[in-house]
Order: structure tokens, then sequence, then C-alpha cells
């Protein structure tokens, strides 16, 4: 006892039994001070508040000594304490001594604090553990609700009708939310990534529709932080009252309709109706932020009564087994691991009860489409979505956008020069460069490169020109920089086309310049990889030309002009043999590609139009896209 | 007190004059550097009077440990020496360098070290005067260099021509007649001199830095050099096979031809790291003068670490290896009377798989679970890897197979969400237009709104901007933020500290998270400059360390052959054994004895300077022996099994690989 000269606990017992726990002979004060001492770095608001407190409770040299037992200590800090009428019910236990009511405070104060979620999270990741779980399908009291719950794009909702029939048809006031009402609530309503909101607010809903003054809902919650916050604001929002583990509501005794705690805190009173939300955070396995059983046990015996802080099998094992008692309803995520959850998981699922909602708000109303936007949804629709529904571009310096805007430089400087104002090639280029930023001006390092590139570009024009008339039989220019714009059933596509030439037997060849790797094939049409070419063509045919050679890449970079989309009754036999084979197609293949590749487009529209944009990750489509961020699934995240 | 062998016994206790140990794997090398050491001191030598150079922090304290437990053992020596024992000169060559700067570098002008500059911060001065030069370059020398180097490469040169400054310097005459490497260098040159002073005199040195300084001092400031060369009156070098040339003349400079100071102990065939300048050739020039040094080569040739038959296998094995190179090979003798399984072999097949690296995963998975079944422990199981780079996938797939593995992953800064959405979030506050970056944070788990909230406010029919409406409809959530943005100057560590007070999401992988922030806030940057590092960090694919997995008591180790050096497991596995050496060189290639040479580009095509195809041949020759040692040191880990995967299929195995190595080495008959 001689340590203690400050606090002492009122019963010599309880005093050992910390003593037990730390064999450095810690007084409890000590103890107090780290929580304090361990925030500091967190959080500096009160600050003063918490100096003014320690600077009465603890001598200079004692406040470095509980530095030193810091991490001994935020393990108990973890672990002691979740919510305030816990440090209520322990301080019950005890004597009401001034000196234990200013611990008390002390505790309360710290839970006040920014760390209380660690706790939780403590918690939840206690079931994490559970490796045998063992359900019955008996239960028809319980409700499954599964859900993706990492996609934000809220494409599936499904209900398991084995059990209770979800009754709301749609997931309710969360759309009315969005933009529905004219005047939106955002301040009350925090959202959640992940259409886990729509489990949570089926949740709260049926909650609500129980709710009743002789018993108390309680939702054992194993979700992730920002998923209670919105659960949260789903009571207020219903005006429900409610309480949680963190609510600083500790005064008020008498129990709220609503309670909401941590998965493994709850307490098993019979006028409670039990409800249950576990998400994937709940699997994280924390494992060194537990407890030891002897710790625990002296814990216990210390007058904390906190027995459900546990890596004992046995224990969470009983734990589930409430869980899975009649009258719990469960409401689980389907992120949650398989080899967790197996049996919970194989009870419920059937791809024949999933049905998705069309969702209203991601589609959008005026469709007009081009063949980049196309193509972007075929490499993935999350990165049609960030960039065109959404029309969110990255702000990137001006070299990381090198090839693009050496490309329009040299796509600028192409259209007026077949204009004919005679300025030379280079001049243009020259010009085009400088409107488009002002650090590209003559002299800067940039500029240098991008001129020194091009001269390898106009060198190949030249070569490029000569090889047009001679094998493609050009005459004239027809078109350049011609936009377009068709409608094909229901849907609006657009572009423009670079350029368009006259050949000697009148036909027309398009032409697309290209100053980076040109790699199509026609397969690509086939397979709905490329649109460019096919809505040039499609644009034409609608406008009524029969003529069409077909398209031609103008290959800047290697100066070839090899690759393309001809059509065989256009082309000469010297044609034919420029090009790379398969690329000059039979009239009838021609026709078929054609019509396969309008197939493709109008899937795509649709599925567009609809609002479909699922992540498709692949190594290819994640490699530089920037919107792996918004679908946190791209291949290398981590 | 030690339990010695004739050649050990000889090794530990023939003082005064020069040695040089050759000493096989596991054949008791520390033991006879401890034992060594002891004698020195019984022989009247205060600690510090002998300098130890280790390979490693670790290996330097392990030693000081087992010198101080033989003292205390010891009864003939007097005990006040186990705390003096633990000099300050048992350490490694940086660290003996660090102290020689800290204590004379004034002698050099040079200001108290304040750093060893870590890769991210040099990325950043690297940077600087990389746009100086840049900049500096007429239009015509851009021009002419742009023609030879593809610009993407530009920057990485200069980042060689900076490292390499010193072996260029040397034959700066025949440099500079190489047309485009002459032009590179003296335009770059005063730039890099210019960026070496800012560093030297800020106190901010590279350990290659720590090297040449001290040197210098060394060899201009005999004072400094007379008093060390009294001081250390012996010189013990372990690993002497992994030394430099440019470490070999500071210890000369410290002998300074008393050479029966010296004592190296070493195994030339495990001689793994010439891409930290280590040159093999230094052990074979130092064993040869031994003999007009008046000295003598001793060999320890015997192995106690591995069970017999495994010996006489990677005996075998590694003659045949060998012998199609120029490293001579001597047998090592068995020191254990147990014997073993030999070498096992597992040929797996390659059908129906992706490609032979999937082949070979599965089947070492099934090996390993196998091996589990037959009641082994997984904590006595490594896995060895020619690189680190598959050591991931490996990872990912033992976790997937519920096996427990330990191991440091390399994980891209960019490839970390909780990593992007605090780069978006310093993006958001430093430039309110940054709509994107905007976005990206308001969706992040720190906020939490969701895609369709987004899309409902871009749909919004009001004239007002994007992040306008934003901000409209989520000012009271996070009215902080937008404050925060509105003030001007605000650190780093402010708008962490304001965004974990206010958020009450936490990254869940917290120790990659806070590795990431470790060089953001040890500099107390602004957000501009935070945001122009991560720019930089993210375009060099700066990579950081993060152990992902929490080691427990039984898992498998899976590490680099080059990480296992000095280690031994009771079970090994070698794998990856498909890769060949590096066929991919660098721009500029130098060497210590020859001008630096380069490879450029003429119309779209590749040259190579007569001096780069020079270099080239010798530096591929120098890969293809270091492979094979890399390959004997792998197979010496191994104390009681040692398990090989190659593939059933021999077509498509690259030549010089391990796989096909250790396939021809393999046959009966070879």
């Amino acid at each position: 006892m001689s340590t203690g000269q400050e606090i002492v606990f009122e019963s010599d017992e309880h005093f050992e039994l910390y003593c037990n726990l730390f064999p450095e002979n810690k007084t409890t004060a000590r103890l107090a001070s780290t929580l304090l001492l361990s925030q500091n770095s967190v959080r500096t608001e009160n600050q003063e508040n918490r100096v003014q407190l320690l600077a009465e409770f603890l001598t200079d040299e004692e406040k470095k000594d509980a530095e030193k037992y810091l991490s001994t200590l935020e393990q108990l800090r973890l672990s002691l304490i979740v919510s305030h009428e816990q440090v209520d019910f322990c301080f019950s236990l005890l004597y009401p001594t001034p000196k234990n009511n200013r611990i008390k405070q002390l505790l309360h104060f710290y839970l006040d604090s920014a760390l209380k979620w660690d706790l939780a999270q403590c918690y939840w990741d206690a079931l994490g553990k559970l490796k045998e779980k063992q359900l019955e399908a008996s239960n028809s009291e319980r409700i499954f609700v599964k859900a993706k719950s990492s996609t934000f794009l809220f494409s599936e909702w499904a209900e398991a009708h084995t059990y209770l029939q979800v009754s709301s048809p749609r997931p309710i006031e969360f759309w009315e939310l969005t933009g529905d009402s004219p005047d939106p609530v955002f301040e009350e309503q925090p959202s959640l990534v992940g259409s886990a909101a729509t489990i949570l607010s089926e949740l709260s809903n049926r909650v609500a529709k129980e709710v009743s003054p002789t018993t108390t809902q309680l939702i054992a919650f194993g979700g992730a932080p920002h998923a209670l916050l919105y659960l949260e604001s789903r009571f207020k929002h219903l005006k429900i009252p409610f309480r949680t583990i963190s609510s600083q509501s500790h005064k008020n005794t008498t129990l709220p309709p609503v309670l909401i705690y941590p998965f493994q805190s709850i307490p098993f009173y019979n006028r409670f109706t039990f409800w249950s939300y576990v998400d994937e955070s709940f699997f994280a396995s924390k494992e060194k932020l537990f407890l030891t059983e002897p710790e625990l046990f002296t814990l216990m015996n210390g007058g904390f009564s906190i027995p459900r802080i546990t890596t004992d099998r046995l224990y969470l094992k009983t734990m589930l087994g409430h869980v899975q008692q009649p009258g719990f309803r469960f409401f689980l995520s389907d992120q949650a691991p398989d080899h967790e959850f197996s049996q919970l998981k194989s009870l419920n699922i059937g791809s024949d009860i999933q049905k998705t909602i069309p969702d209203l708000k991601l589609a959008s109303k005026k469709l007009r489409l081009s063949a980049t936007q196309l193509e972007n949804y075929k490499v993935c629709p999350t990165q049609y979505l960030v960039r065109h529904r959404l029309k969110l571009r990255q702000i990137l310096p001006l070299e990381d956008r090198y090839s693009l805007v050496f490309g329009s430089a040299v796509h600028a400087a192409l259209e007026t020069f077949f204009q004919g104002t005679g300025d030379s090639f280079e001049e243009l280029f020259r010009k085009s460069l400088e409107s488009i930023s002002n650090e590209l001006t003559e002299g800067s390092p940039l500029y240098t490169i991008m001129l020194e590139q091009f001269h390898q570009v106009a060198h190949h024009f030249v070569s490029l020109e000569k090889e047009l008339k001679q094998q493609f039989r050009f005459t004239r220019n027809i078109g350049l920089e011609k936009p377009f714009e068709m409608q094909i059933e229901n849907f609006l596509f657009n572009g423009k086309i670079d350029r368009i030439i006259e050949r000697e037997d009148n036909s027309q060849l398009l032409i697309d310049y290209k100053t980076g790797t040109v790699d199509f094939t026609p397969n690509h049409i086939e397979s709905g990889d490329h649109y460019q070419a096919l809505l040039y063509l499609l644009s034409l045919k609608l406008k009524g030309e029969t003529a069409v050679a077909g398209v031609l890449f103008y290959d800047l970079k290697r100066g070839e002009l090899k690759r393309g989309i001809l059509n065989e009754d256009f082309c000469p036999k010297e044609v034919k043999q420029s090009l790379t084979r398969g690329h000059v197609l039979k009239s009838e293949q021609f026709e078929s590609l054609l019509a396969k590749g309008k197939e493709n487009l109008l899937r795509i529209s649709a599925a567009i139009e609809n609002g479909e944009f699922s992540p498709t990750p692949s190594p290819l489509a994640c490699e530089r896209c920037e919107a792996q961020t918004f679908c946190r699934q791209g291949v290398n995240y981590v | 007190m030690f339990n010695f062998t004739e050649e050990q016994r000889t090794a530990a206790t023939t003082l005064g004059k020069p040695m040089v140990v050759t000493a096989a794997a596991g054949s008791g090398k520390t033991t006879v550097l401890v034992a060594r050491f002891l004698e020195l001191l019984k022989s009247g030598l205060a600690p510090n009077e002998i300098l130890t150079v280790t390979f490693t922090k670790e290996a330097a304290e392990q030693l000081r440990q087992r010198i101080s437990r033989s003292i205390e053992k010891d009864p003939s020596l007097n005990p006040y020496l186990i705390d003096v024992a633990r000099t300050r000169f048992i350490g490694t060559i940086h660290s003996f360098c660090y102290f020689l700067l800290q204590e004379y570098g004034s002698l050099l002008g040079l200001p108290p070290i304040e750093e060893i500059i870590s890769d991210y911060q040099f990325q950043i001065k690297i940077e600087d005067y990389y746009r100086k030069w840049l900049n500096s370059l007429t239009e015509a020398q851009l021009t002419q260099i742009i023609k030879a180097v593809p610009r993407y490469e530009l920057r990485n040169l200069f980042c060689a021509l900076y490292t390499e400054r010193h072996l260029i310097q040397q034959f700066r005459k025949d440099i500079l007649e190489q047309e485009i490497l002459g032009l590179l260098f003296a335009t770059s040159e005063p730039f890099l001199t210019s960026l070496e002073q800012n560093l030297y005199q800020t106190g901010r040195f590279r350990f290659d830095d720590l090297e040449n300084l001290s040197l210098n001092l060394l060899r201009n400031h005999p004072g400094v050099q007379g008093k060390l060369q009294k001081q250390f009156k012996a010189i013990l070098i372990d690993e002497f096979q992994d030394t430099s040339k440019n470490q070999w003349a500071i210890f000369q400079e410290l002998l300074s031809h008393n050479y029966q100071k010296l004592f190296v102990v070493g195994d030339p065939k495990q001689s793994i790291y010439s891409f930290r300048h280590a040159d093999v050739s230094l052990f074979y020039e130092v064993s040869q003068k031994m003999g007009v040094w008046g000295g003598m080569v001793t060999e320890l040739n015997t192995n106690f670490r591995t069970q017999s038959s495994l010996i006489s296998d990677i005996n075998r094995f590694s003659e045949t290896f060998f012998a199609a190179s120029h490293i001579s090979f001597q047998p090592m003798k068995s020191g254990k009377d147990f014997e073993g399984e030999p070498i096992q072999i597992t040929h797996y097949p390659c059908d129906g798989f992706k490609d032979k690296k999937e082949a070979e995963l599965t089947a070492v998975l099934d090996a390993i679970e196998s091996y589990q079944s037959q009641g082994n422990s997984l904590g006595d199981l490594a896995l060895l890897f020619r690189q680190g780079d598959r050591i991931d996938t490996y990872a990912k797939a033992l976790k997937a197979r519920k096996i427990n593995s330990d191991c440091t992953q390399t994980l891209s800064l960019f490839a970390h969400c909780d990593i992007l959405d605090l780069n978006h979030y310093f993006k958001a506050l430093s430039n309110p237009r940054d709509t994107f970056s905007l976005a990206a944070f308001v969706t992040s788990p720190w906020i939490g709104m969701s895609i369709e909230q987004l899309a409902a406010i871009r749909d919004d029919e009001t004239t007002l901007a994007f992040e306008e409406k934003i901000r409209n409809h989520l000012n009271s959530r996070i009215f902080w933020f937008f404050a925060l943005a509105d003030n001007f100057r605000i650190s780093v560590s402010e708008a962490l500290l304001t965004l974990f007070q206010n958020s009450i999401y936490f990254p869940q992988q917290s120790e990659a998270f806070y590795e990431f922030l470790k060089p953001l806030t040890e500099k107390n940057y602004s957000i501009a400059e935070a945001l122009k590092a991560l720019e930089l960090w993210k375009k060099e694919g700066i990579l950081f360390k993060a152990k992902t997995i929490e080691p427990s008591g039984n898992s498998i180790k899976l590490m680099t052959v080059h990480a296992s050096k000095g280690l031994e497991f009771e079970h090994v596995f070698l794998v990856d054994n498909l890769r060949r050496p590096p066929t991919q060189l660098p721009t500029l290639l130098t060497h210590p004895k020859e001008p630096a040479g380069i490879k450029f580009r003429i119309g779209n095509e590749t040259q190579m300077s007569p001096q780069y195809l020079k270099l080239k041949e010798l530096k591929e020759n120098l890969d293809s022996e270091e492979s094979r040692r890399i390959l004997y040191v792998a197979l010496t880990r191994a104390k009681s099994t040692l398990t090989l995967f190659l593939p059933q299929e021999k077509k498509g195995v690259p030549k010089e690989s391990w796989a096909s190595l250790l396939a021809e080495a393999s046959q009966p008959n070879s």
C-alpha cells in the first residue's frame, strides 16, 4: 500500500488485485493518468481541462512513470470501459469517497474523448475469433437481409423469403432524402458508403415499428463506426429516442426505447427485443488488444463487471448462442468472410431470391454517348460513372498529361493545316501548343521536348500523305474535324471525325489521327472494346452514304497506314497488301461486323441508362484508373 | 572453452600475422570471430583497440552479446571487460564512418551529421536539382539529349549521374569524349556538385557519402589517419566477400601497410551484394597477397549446420553449377554425424495452369499442406525467394489456405486505400477547385457520403459549381473541413489532427498507415509541400515496408535469400526458381576501374556506346556468377531438409535460371 499516496481504493482486495495486474505496483492514480496521457497525442480539445486534472492528480515524476507503462495500461484502457453505464455501475460497487468520485469523473471524461471508438472496435473484433459456428435453420423468427455492403452502387438487395418476408418493396426514406425531396436534409442525415445503408435503413424501420413503451429494442451492433453513425442518424430522423454506448446521456437512468450496444457487451434482459447487425469490419482480428484470462479474472474481482471481453471460444460460442435464440433478428452483411459464417450464409442465399432494385438515382435521363464513353464503360462501368456520369476529372500537372496535350496539339495543327492558312505545319503546332497552356512557351523544357517529338511526327506526316495519294488514291478532303450526332433506337451518339477524304473512285475514307500506339484490330469491334470506327461508319451509313471505303488509322507515331477497317469492294490490290492482314473485310463480313458492333453499342447504352455501374476490376482496367478511389476494389488495392 | 577443430583453433589463436579465413556455410565462423576477439583481449589489447566490422547492425549486436557472454564465462579475463567490450568499434562499416565524421568531420568543413537521408527526402532533393538542370539546358542541348534518351528516363538518369558521380568523375576525360554522355555529364555536373554541397552543408548524408567522405578524411588528414592507425591494433572484418572497393580503401588507410593487424573472414561463394558494390574479387586478391604479407589462409570447411546427406548433395550440385563459372569450389565436410534425407526435388506438373509460376505456387502450397499434415511445425519451415516481389503472392495464397506466414511486405504507397483518401483530403484542402479530390474525400469512409448522394448533387439544377453544391449540402456536417480549407497555410500535422478529431473513422491497417505518415509528419510539411512530395514519391514508385501479417509462433517464414544471410532453418523450400539473372540493364553503367558507358537511341533504335558494351559484358558475367552464389547461399540455409521445386516440363525454362541450373546439377551422371 506504500505506493498509494494520493488515491487508494477503499477495499484492500481491490487494490491488491490491481497490483497483481501491474507488477510494477502502479497505483490507480497512475492508471487514470495514463488514460489521459495516452489521449493527448490524439486530441487537443479540452487539453486545458485535462492538464488541470492531471496537475491536481499527479506529481511530475508520476507523470513520467505513467508514460512508461503506457502499453500495459493501454490494453486495460482498451478493454476496460465502454460505456458511461458501466462506469457508473462499477463505481456503485465502491465506496463513494471523494477520491473514487474523482476517478469516476476521469473515466467519464475519458469516455467522451475521440478514442472511444477503439473500444467498440475491440469488442466487435472479439467475435472474429470465432471459428466454429453452429446454426440451426429451424428458427423462423430470424430475419436475414443480405446486401453487398462494400459496393456503394446499390445494385443488389436481397431478402431471404424462407424466413420473414421483408415487407418494404423499396428502401424507403433513404432515397427520398437523396434527391426526390425538394429540400434535402443532408444535415441531419449522414450517409454511408455502401448499400449497408439499405440494410441499416431496413433495420431501423423494423425497429421503429416495434417500438413500444414496455419493451426496449436492443441492437447488438457489430459494424463499422460509420455504419453506426448512419444508424444513429436514422433514429434521429425517425424521431425515436435511443442510446448508444457513446451517448452522453448516462445521467439519464430510464431506459430509452432503443439501445445500440457493441455486440459483445449486450446485457441480456427478458424485457429486451434483440436485433443485431454485423458487417465485415466485425471480423478484422486484433488479438493483441485483448486481456488474458488471468487479467480479466483480476478485473472482474476488482469490482469491474466486464465479463464480455475475452478470446475464450467457449464464451463466444455462448454469445452466438444468444444471437440464435428465437426472437433475435440478425442482419448480416454479404461481405462477412465465408469461412466464418459459412453456415449462416448457406441458410440464406439463393440466386432465385435476389432481386435487383432499379436504381433511379444513378441512371441519367439525357444520354449522349461518345466512343470514349462507351469504351470507358466497357473497361469498367465505375470508370464511366466517375468520368462521365459524375464528370469528375483529376487535376494533373502538365507533365502527366503529356500524351494528351501532345495529341491534341497535333490534331489542332493538322486541322488548320488542311484549311490552308498558309502557315507551316510546325508553326501551327507551336501555336496550338502555346494556346494550350501558359507553361508551354518557347524555351521551356517541356516545349522543347514536345517540339522534338513533333519533328518525328512531321517527318512521318510527309510520307503518310504521299502514301495516301499513291496507295489510297486520295483526291480531296471533304471533311475536317467534322462533328456528327445520330440517334439509334432511343439513344443519342455523337463524335467528331478527324478527316474525311474522297478517293479516285469517289468513295469516302474516314481518317483518324493517332499520335500514340495503335493496337486496333477489327476483332475489337466484335468484342465491344472499340467504338470509334463503328460510330463513324454508322453515322455515315445513317446519312445514306453508300460508297464508304472504311476507317483508316493514321499512325503518326510509327508512320504507318496499316490498321483500320476497310471494305474490300473499295480496295484495290495494293491497298489490301499494305494493310495488316484481317483489316480489309469482305463486304458481307464488313456489314455483319457493323451489325455486331451495333448490338454491343445498344447493350452498353441500355446498361448505362439503367445505371448499372458495378466495377469490374482487372489488372488492365485498374492499372492507371483514378476511379479506384471510388470503387475501392481495384486490383492492387490494399 | 570452445570445442574447436584444428582449423578453427588456428584461425582463432594465431596472432601477429595477417589472416584470411575462408569459412564455408555453417562452419562456426562467428564462434571463431568471438574466440579471436577474446584471444586479442588476453594478449593485452583493450576492446577499443580492436575494430570489428560486421555486415549488418543485427550481426554486430549478436557479436557483442556473444563476446560479453564469453568474457563472463572466461575466468582468465577481467570481468570489467564485459561492459567495455560493448565498444562502439564493433559495428558496420557505416557506423564506423558515422563515428569518423561525427568526430573529425569538421576537418573537412562538414557540419555535425543531421541525418542519414532517407529515400523519401532524397527524391525531393533530386527533383529540385533535376528541374534546375533541365531549365539550364539550351534548346539545342535538350533536343540532342531527348533524341538520345526517352523523356521518361531522363530523371532516373540524372539520379544515376548523382549517385555514381564519383565513379564518373574519376574518368572525367574519357567520359566527356563519349558524345551524349559527355553532354549529359558536362551540363549536369554543376548541379550535381551543388546538390552534393547542399546536402553536405545541411548535414545530410547518404550511406555512400559516409564512405566517400571517410576515405577522403583518412587520405587527406594524416593526423586523423595516424591517430586511428595507432589506436587500432587489430582489425577484424566479417563477411569480407561483401566488401566494396571503397570500403577496402578505408581499411587500407587504417592498416597503412601494417597488415599483421588484419583478420578477415568470409566465403567468396556467398558474395551476394554486388548491387551494393560488393566486390568478391577483393577476397581473392587479399588471399593471394597473404604470401607477400607473411600471412596465412585458413579454410574452415566443416559444416556443423547441415546433416551429412544433405551436405554431400549440396556439394555435388554446387560443383556442377560453379564449374560453368569462374568460381572455384571446395566441397564441404560434414560436421554432423546425423544422416538424413538427401535433397528433395519436387517436379511439379505444369499442365492445366496459366503459367509455370502458377503451377509452382500450387505445388508449393500442396507441399506445405502435406508437410503440415505429417505433424511438422510450420515455425521450422522457411520459403526462400530469389527476389521479394513474389512474396506477396505467396503470402496471400497461404492466407487463403489458412496457413500462417510471417513476412515483411513491400507495398506501393498508393495502392493503399487509406493513403489515397488522405492524398485526396490534402488535395481538396489545398485547392478548392479540385472537385475530383473533394468528391473522393467526401465519399471516403472519413466522411461517408454515398455515390448516390453525389450523383444527386451533380444532378441538382442550380447553376452553382459542383464544389459549391457539395459545400452547400455538407457544410454543417463537415464545417471543420471548409474552415480548414479557408485557412491559408496549414501544416500536415494540423490537417491530420483535425481530421482525426472530427471523423470517427480510422484506417484499418494502422501500421501501414503510420509508416506512410512518418516521412510526412517528421518534416512538418505544409500541405502544399506534402502534396509535392507525395506526387514525387508516387511517380518514383517509392515503396514502403510493412509487416502486414502479425507474426505468431507457428508460422512459415517467407524471405528473400538476401535476407536469409547468416540465418539457418530446420527445413527449407527453395521456390521462385524460374527467374533469369536480370536482363534489363540501366541506361548508365559504371565501373570502379573503367569509364562509365551509356545506352541511347538513334531514331527508334537503341544503341550502346562501346564502353557500355564492354561494361555490359562484364556486368552480365558478374550477374551470372552472382546468381550462382545466391543459389549457393539458398542451398546452405537448411539444417535437416531441403526441397527444390522444379517444373516437369523443361521447355520454356529460362536459361541460367536456377531451375535450369538445378535441373542440370541434379542429373545423376553430371
